[in-house]
């Protein structure tokens, strides 16, 4: 590692530790916020040198290179840079305190980054304030350090007007008073109580994150008010501007922590009063040592509330940010994009024990059986076209369709019981002593079984103890138990008992029939009088997809007249065993899933205009069965259609509604031979939506061939692009 | 009221006690209506003899049969064996229910084609197929299934002439436990001429091997047959994917399922006798599906069942001509179909029903058809009710190979009828007429004239 990288290394760390300050790690916010902080040159300039030395420090010392990167390590030395640069003089002395207070800012951070980091909770701007207290508690001892002359080095004094300018200004404006206050807190973020650098980084707020702004302002009227009402002395407010900490808060408790959304926005109304009666409570306690607060009052509340949420029960309703995107919109859109396409991904997956097309003869809460404890149930049998279960005359058990048909495992697991020698039921016969006949339980995991019940007497396939495979055919379908005529009884349960109350839990994917063909199901639970199958997987489709780590996909592309170019992909897989596929010209990541019945992709970084973005679309999820007019819908994130004016002003209002979608649907073409297609093409659409007007559809053909996506023709703009895959 | 029918009086020894080989009682109630329409009208407005096919009952039985199968194994395609019915409108009723098509000539490929059945969904079986017939297959890509070497050998030599890669399968017969057994269609697997054949397939890349095709036997009653067979082709398809990374699509186990006619000889009636179904499928399912093959290589089940699924979806109405008795005192009916058109009066015992109500009383009787030959017998010996000059009769499970079958000779043959879902009768061919047969002829011209 060169001269290059370190410069590199320490540069983007110096840029990152700005935006660090707001949450963020957006550069233009940070260039933004390194232009404010030199509103005070000596206050910009010890900034710099604090957030160095952090960096020196870290590095000597051998720190991790990827938290000197993004800031982590630095953030809080640039603001205890700050905060004293604007106290005292710039001379060597100061220097010296300047260095001493870096390293010790350094330290404060490891200690709290790793202390809190292990139950994960961020450590805010703890390090600062220690350091800084430190620093005032200790400086009256040195008497080389002086204060320095007020404004010598601010831009306020080379241009007053500008500033008086400001305020002036917003004098003529209404709630003038609120508004000082506002800006003024905003300001003092970066210790610099004035109108204009409240302005400055209002704007600045507006640019990271618009759903921040909402929660700047709505934050700061909360404690406003909460003064306002309950008569506090507004003198404390307005004594150093301590109202940044509803700001603070607010954005922290309603975007970055918490996923942004109605709720997130009402627990505002419980948190920011508390931080009011925190700052009156610590403005008498503090005084009585000559202590600024800062933002005392905002890391308290913060990280009582985070470890508060961390320790609930259950947690519903309010969401902690899992994965960290460093956006209030970003961890919302992503949040509320995955609860619509992952939240089933917790699930294990349970496939129907059946082979074939079956009717649910009985569904939850049925009107027979399947009440009470034992409400979560499917019935299965087989019926004609007619409906009809048996064939004339149906006095006997073969009569029955659905009788001594296989019945397979749903899924992979240990057989942990087995009843078997109930005898078969005439018809029109239950036997209530056995009423759950000749049962196998199977046990998937911790808590999770399944019941087969029923079953034809000594059909039983394994002995308690084996394992079985999804599919393996177990037993054979009876009439034993209660059973008036022959049906399968499935349930899935916590408990491995025979007669365990029932779990409600989804079938992972299965198909419906239709009257022209079927419909597509994943994690859902089938009502009663679906006739239901189970996916058949294509062997093109399924092996065109199976990308594996290392593996190269190498396309000629075409963009409308362009001459064509070439890109190259490689799969990769990250440590936490997820898979993608990584551009190398572009350095986008799409992060993929292929689970055998369904390929599609979870997550996009780098360049959107990129091929790999453009695939990362067009193949969002794939069905891995050839199947005639089904169709497979999904959602994309909104900003992957609306332009950037029209998103940034659904962000302002996204935690309440969303009145952008962004749809994605896949079918496929015609296949000359299903039974072993040489080609398969399938067709996908993807488009926003919003008032009931769609814009920017990509269309796209996938043509599967040779084992392989050999061709990929997508539409976008009113323009062609063909990719065709190159060895 | 009806006016009642005249019977004649019949003498007939008292049978009592247990049931016995000859039954206690006549099997037969009659046939009035077919699927709910009069025989008596179907015979008025068609005339008689009258072949009736009943299109509800050819859909309940392919709908079933494909439940059937496809409920035990996740992969199934059914093909119509033309040969067993190739009256067009049968083979589309088996189209429509999503049959391919099965042929054993190039007469059958073309009228599949003409039915509208894509090329690369009729398989193409047989000893039969000229080079001609193979050229039309191979460009058309329909699978062919070869039976000799001499057909493989040629195949390639085509496939080198037209550069194309033939999809092919071979057609393997086998030592299934049953006698007797089919070895002279296709290669022997026990001697190892199956495997040879393999190899000198997947030796040339002329050819694509895609299937495995078996055809154990026609009106199989031992089920456990086709288990034995299934296993012996996923064998070789196994052995195929281990020695060349081959994955075989499909494994044909073509057709052989019996109908509920009661064969000649037959201790038992056929409707007692013969499986269901279901035990073909649960033998063919579980042995393939127990063979060890990987999920995604499963091989596809084709079918080619015939007679199983038309037989009783066929009736043959007819009159009675005149009643007889023979020296030894024997009552013999003469009705007016023969061996000509219902062919399978050779091998089975038909079920024969009286078209109108009768009386309790049955008598031995010999049923005769009317050509003017001694081996037209349409039933040795059947207990049947005393049956009058123009009385009708209905006879059970002509459906298969009747109508592809029957001959002109002597007499014209008879006109079908299929009646649709909804009750309604449709003439879905008209009976043969003198220009019909004589349309072929040529006379010479000095045979044109003669004087008596």
């Amino acid at each position: 590692m060169g001269a290059k990288y370190y410069i590199k290394l320490i540069w983007e760390g110096l840029i990152n530790s700005y935006s660090q300050v707001f949450f963020s790690n957006s550069k233009v916010l940070a260039y933004f916020l390194l232009f404010i902080s030199f509103f005070d040159i000596g206050a910009g300039l010890s900034g710099i040198i604090a957030i160095a030395i952090g960096q020196v420090t870290a590095l000597l010392f051998n720190f991790n290179h990827e938290l000197i990167r993004n800031g982590t390590y630095t953030y809080n030395a640039l603001m205890v840079g700050m905060a004293i640069g604007i106290f005292y003089d710039f001379n060597l002395s100061f220097f010296i305190l300047l260095v001493v207070a870096s390293i010790l800012t350094f330290f404060i951070t490891i200690w709290f980054l790793t202390n809190l980091g292990k139950r994960g909770l961020p450590f805010l701007s703890i390090p600062f304030l220690l350091t800084v207290w430190i620093i005032i508690l200790g400086a009256d001892n040195f008497t080389a350090l002086e204060l320095h002359q007020k404004e010598t080095l601010s831009l306020a004094r080379y241009y007053p007007e500008l500033f008086s300018g400001t305020t002036d200004f917003i004098a003529q404006l209404p709630f003038s008073n609120g508004i000082y206050l506002y800006l003024r807190s905003l300001g003092a973020i970066f210790f610099q109580f004035n109108d204009l650098v409240g302005i400055f980084i209002a704007i600045g707020i507006l640019i990271y994150s618009r759903i921040g702004f909402v929660l700047s302002i709505y934050g700061f009227l909360i404690g406003y008010l909460f003064y306002y009402y309950l008569e506090g002395d507004f003198s404390q407010l307005i004594y150093s501007y301590i109202g940044f900490n509803f700001i603070l808060t607010a954005i922290a408790l309603g975007g970055f922590f918490i996923i942004p959304s109605r709720k997130s926005f009402l627990i505002l109304l419980l948190t920011i009063p508390i931080i009011a009666l925190l700052i009156s409570a610590l403005h008498t306690l503090f005084s009585q040592f000559g202590l600024p607060l800062y933002s005392l009052p905002f890391n308290i509340v913060v990280l009582l509330f985070l470890s508060a949420m961390a320790l609930r029960h259950k947690s519903s309703g309010l969401q902690l940010v899992t994965l960290q995107q460093f956006s209030p919109e970003k961890n919302h859109y992503k949040y509320y994009n995955s609860i619509d396409r992952f939240s089933s991904d917790t699930y294990f997956h349970i496939s129907l024990p059946i082979t074939g097309d079956w009717r649910i003869s009985q569904g939850y809460d049925g009107k027979l059986t399947h009440k009470g404890e034992w409400a979560q149930a499917l019935d299965f049998d087989v019926v004609n076209s007619k409906g009809e279960t048996f064939k004339s005359p149906g006095h006997q058990l073969k009569d029955y369709y659905c009788y001594d048909l296989p019945v397979n495992a749903p899924a992979n697991g240990w057989i942990a019981e087995i009843l078997d020698g109930v005898e078969d039921n005439e018809i029109g016969d239950v036997d209530l002593e056995q009423n759950w006949g000749n049962t196998i339980i199977i046990k998937h995991g911790e808590y999770l079984f399944s019941k087969l019940s029923h079953l034809k007497k000594d059909t039983i396939q394994f002995k308690v103890g084996d394992y079985v495979t999804k599919d393996d055919i177990i037993a054979y379908c009876g009439s034993s138990g209660r059973s008036p005529e022959p049906h399968l009884h499935f349930q899935l349960q916590s408990t491995p008992f025979i007669g365990s109350a029932t779990l409600q839990y989804p079938m992972s994917y299965y198909l419906t029939k239709e009257n022209d063909g079927y419909d597509f199901h994943s994690f859902d639970i089938p009502k009663e009088n679906d006739i239901v199958s189970n996916v058949k997987v294509t062997k093109l489709l399924k092996d065109a997809l199976h990308l594996i780590p290392g593996q190269k996909l190498k396309f000629e592309v075409t963009e409308g007249n362009r001459p064509s170019y070439e890109t190259n992909w490689e799969v990769f897989t990250t440590a936490a065993n997820s898979t993608y596929i990584y551009c190398h010209k572009t350095k986008s990541t799409a992060y993929f899933v292929n689970n055998g019945t369904l390929f599609y992709f979870t997550d996009f970084y780098g360049s959107k205009s990129s091929f790999l973005h453009r695939f990362y679309i067009s193949s969002h999820k794939i069905l891995l069965g050839y199947y005639k007019n089904v169709v497979v819908k999904d959602k994309l994130l909104i900003d992957t259609f609306f332009p950037k004016f029209l998103k940034y002003l659904h962000d302002f209002t996204a935690p309440f509604f969303h009145y952008f979608t962004a749809d994605y649907e896949m079918k496929f073409g015609e296949v000359e031979n299903e039974h072993l297609p040489s080609k398969i093409i399938c067709k996908t659409v993807a488009k926003g939506v919003y008032f009931g007007k769609s814009t920017g559809p990509v269309t796209s053909s996938i043509l599967f061939e040779n084992n392989r996506i050999e061709e990929i023709e997508l539409n976008y703009n009113n323009e062609t692009t063909r990719a065709k895959c190159i060895d | 009221m009806e006016k009642k029918t005249y019977e004649r009086p019949i003498i007939k020894p008292l049978n009592s006690g247990l049931m016995n080989k000859f039954g206690t009682r006549t099997e037969y109630t009659p046939k009035t209506h077919i699927d709910g329409v009069k025989v008596k009208d179907l015979l008025a407005e068609f005339g008689s003899p009258l072949f009736v096919m009943s299109e509800d009952k050819i859909r309940q039985n392919i709908q079933s049969a494909q439940r059937i199968f496809e409920t035990r194994y996740p992969k199934v395609q059914f093909a119509w064996s033309y040969k067993t019915n190739y009256l067009n409108a049968v083979c589309n009723v088996f189209h429509q229910e999503g049959s391919w098509g099965e042929v054993v000539s190039m007469f059958e490929y073309n009228k599949a084609l003409k039915n509208g059945v894509p090329a690369d969904k009729i398989l193409f079986n047989g000893p039969d197929k000229t080079d001609d017939d193979l050229k039309t297959a191979v460009k058309n890509d329909s699978p062919i299934h070869i039976d000799h070497l001499d057909e493989l050998y040629r195949l390639i030599e085509i496939s080198d002439e037209m550069h194309i890669k033939p999809r092919v399968a071979i057609r393997v017969n086998m030592d299934t436990g049953i006698y007797p057994m089919w070895d002279r269609f296709g290669f022997n697997y026990e001697n190892g001429e199956a495997w040879d054949a393999i190899n000198k397939i997947m030796a040339t890349d002329k050819l694509n091997l895609i299937g495995l095709h078996c055809h154990i036997g026609t009106f199989m009653l031992t089920p456990s047959a086709y288990g034995v067979a299934a296993s012996k082709l996923s064998a070789l398809a196994l052995n195929i994917k281990k020695r060349y990374d081959k994955v075989i699509t499909y494994i044909d186990m073509g057709g052989g399922f019996a109908s509920k006619n009661t064969l000649k000889g037959s201790y038992q009636l056929g409707t007692d006798a013969v499986p269901d179904i279901e035990e073909y499928a649960e033998q063919i399912t579980s042995s393939i599906l127990n063979a060890g093959f990987e999920t995604d290589e499963l091989p596809y089940l084709y079918l080619e069942t015939g007679r199983a699924l038309v037989d009783d979806a066929g009736f043959l109405l007819g009159s009675v001509i005149s009643n007889k008795r023979l020296s030894d005192g024997r009552r013999s009916t003469i009705l007016d179909f023969g061996v000509n058109i219902l062919f399978t009066a050779f091998w089975y015992d038909h079920k024969i029903s009286p078209a109108q109500e009768f009386s309790q009383y049955t008598e031995d009787t010999v049923l005769y058809g009317p050509l003017c030959m001694n081996i037209d017998v349409v039933r040795e010996n059947v207990s049947m009710p005393p049956l009058n000059a123009g009385d009708n009769v209905v006879v059970h499970y002509v459906g298969a190979y009747n109508i592809t079958q029957s001959m002109q000779f002597i007499s014209l043959r008879p006109a079908v009828v299929m009646i649709d879902t909804k009750g309604k009768p449709h003439k879905i061919k008209s009976s043969e007429t003198l220009e019909d047969v004589e349309k072929n002829e040529l006379l010479p011209t000095h045979l044109n004239k003669f004087e008596l």
